[in-house]
């Protein structure tokens, strides 16, 4: 075969495959089923709830709408971004830093739902440590991921105590929640975890450990820890849609009330005492609702540190 | 005039780049799953002027060079010393046939459990990583060494000393860059999985970490620019420095063959 004809055999294949790319995305599928994804932690109760109970079959079936519902639990927020952006996820629950990331990375998605506030802390084991001042190169901090929440309260706090947003970012060691636990645990002194309910009360159970920052004191107001997002596409199926909110909107109000129902399956499934988690919601170390806070906050401070190319209005980033 | 295999491998190649154009400019992705090979290579060129990439990637290399200097030792001496200690012999054998099929990343979990984040977690996978290939070649060819000039040893009674430094060095070094080739290319392979699955280099300036912390801020051009790091690098390695052929002439040890 002469280079001519073979070069017009490899041009009609890449036709070939650029317009079958294009028709596969433009088809209409019927949604067959809701695919959520959470992550580690009492911070996403409501959605164990949501499970255990069975509220959004419920929801569904009263719109009547029949579909398989999937449930997901992701280690850290970039593979829930991945999974939404390759069409693998309709509904996912996050901090609001990367969210916010993958917002200004193009990625056609909103806010709809706040999830939860809660305690975040930087536990250390290391009796000659009061604060961030006292650490040294040598220190590793184990957080979820570059880019978490976590990351974003620790630059937060290193900027205002320090001088220095980013005066820790070589020390971060990327672990998720549960797996952070068991290298604290079993690590030397020089390791710190930033981590969430219930995995503090874990971590504070080991020997010497204590509370050197709060994610609180950081952001220096309230803030909304984690918040539900979704596509535009799955936005506009609005059957869809109203179904899972209302449905998150229960699920929320059920943990409000604080039944002893609840209580006990939540102490199950996160395996803490019945006692410490009553404790928890009473003080508020943890609470629930869709009211979402700190948007600006997390905006204007990612764009001061470059992490965000612009500032984000309100519009932008939530769905209504 | 280009030799005809050049001229293929470019035309392939340029097939393959406008292809992942086109398919970038005019498909129905969105940049952040496809980004055109502009945005990928001028993303490798800022992250080669701002963030030190030439580094990282020279921390990667030494890393893997450092354990399979260490790994290279341990498995010399228990080859040597297999050669005359069966029990040596026999239980080098069945570590390396348990050890061997098990992947540095499986050990990691473990090793941090015993030993904590630390660059000894890392080398102690490292130097797993990279020992049992290098035994598995060493033994090899110790052993066809040793058979092949056992007569000459007994007849001239050769003393140990020079028996290594004469017989069994020149006759094995040959196959000592065989196993630095293999114990190469899965020492750097584990490095990277480790680097990026865990980030637990203590200064994180490796490649792994780069594509890790790239993908943890969405930046699909910027991890791409970081495998065509690791591709180069890995080329580089496994065609150029570890090809004995080229080590021959330089030692010139072939003779013994």
């Amino acid at each position: 075969m002469s280079l001519v004809k073979r070069l017009l055999v490899m041009g009609l294949l890449m036709i070939l495959l650029i317009a079958y790319s294009g028709c596969t995305s433009e088809k209409h599928v019927e949604k067959t089923k809701i695919i959520i994804a959470d992550q580690f932690g009492l911070a996403y109760a409501p959605l164990e709830v949501m499970k255990s109970y069975g509220l959004l079959e419920k929801e569904l079936k009263n719109a009547n709408l029949e579909v398989e519902i999937v449930w997901q639990k992701f280690g850290n927020t970039s593979s829930i971004r991945e999974a939404m952006l390759s069409g693998g996820l309709d509904v996912g629950f996050v901090g609001i830093p990367p969210f916010l990331i993958g917002l200004d990375n193009g990625m056609d998605w909103k806010i709809f739902s706040g999830l939860s506030e809660s305690q975040v802390s930087l536990i250390a084991k290391d009796s000659s440590i009061d604060g961030l001042a006292d650490l040294t190169s040598e220190h590793r901090i184990i957080l979820p991921q570059p880019g978490s929440i976590q990351h974003i309260l620790l630059q937060m706090a290193a900027e205002s105590q320090l001088g220095n947003y980013a005066a820790f970012d070589d020390q971060l060691v990327p672990l998720s929640h549960p797996d952070g636990v068991i290298a604290f645990e079993s690590g030397g002194l020089e390791q710190l975890h930033f981590t969430a309910p219930p995995y503090i009360s874990k971590d504070l159970n080991v020997n010497g450990a204590r509370t050197i920052l709060e994610g609180k004191d950081s952001v220096g107001e309230d803030y909304t820890f984690i918040v539900g997002i979704c596509q535009r596409e799955f936005y506009d199926q609005k059957a869809f849609y109203e179904a899972f909110k209302s449905a998150l909107r229960r699920s929320i109000e059920e943990i409000q009330l604080g039944s002893d129902e609840i209580l006990t399956l939540l102490s199950e499934i996160y395996e803490i005492p019945k006692d410490e988690l009553k404790a928890d919601l009473r003080e508020k170390t943890i609470s629930f609702s869709e009211e979402v806070k700190g948007l600006d906050r997390f905006s204007e401070f990612m764009f001061k540190t470059g992490t965000l190319s612009k500032v984000f209005t309100v519009e932008e980033l939530v769905w209504e | 005039m280009l030799k005809k295999p050049v001229v293929y491998r470019l035309f392939f190649i340029s097939i393959l780049i406008i292809i992942w154009e086109l398919a970038a400019h005019f498909g129905p992705y969105p940049d952040a799953l496809f980004p055109s090979l502009v945005a990928v290579v001028k993303r490798l060129g800022m992250l080669v002027m701002e963030e030190a990439l030439l580094l990282k990637a020279l921390n990667s290399i030494s890393i893997v060079l450092i354990g399979m200097i260490i790994s290279a030792l341990i498995a010399l001496t228990l080859s040597l010393l297999g050669i005359y200690l069966p029990f040596i012999k026999e239980n080098t054998k069945l570590l390396n046939s348990v050890a061997s099929p098990l992947p540095g990343i499986a050990l990691l979990p473990i090793v941090i459990l015993w030993l904590g984040l630390t660059s000894k977690a890392m080398m102690l996978i490292m130097v797993h990583a990279m020992l049992w290939p290098m035994v598995t070649t060493l033994t090899l060819a110790l052993e066809r060494v040793h058979f092949k000039y056992l007569r000459l040893i007994k007849v001239f009674k050769i003393p140990f000393w020079r028996r290594i430094s004469t017989i069994y060095l020149p006759g094995i070094i040959n196959d000592v860059f065989a196993g630095f080739e293999i114990a190469w290319s899965r020492g750097w392979r584990t490095l990277l999985s480790v680097e990026m699955i865990f980030g637990i280099v203590g200064s994180h300036s490796g490649l792994g970490w780069l594509i890790y912390e790239r993908r943890m801020y969405m930046d699909t051009a910027g991890m791409l620019a970081g495998l065509i790091a690791i591709a180069v690098c890995g080329v580089l390695f496994e065609s150029v420095l570890f090809k004995a052929k080229r080590w021959e002439v330089f030692i010139g040890t072939t003779d013994l063959h």
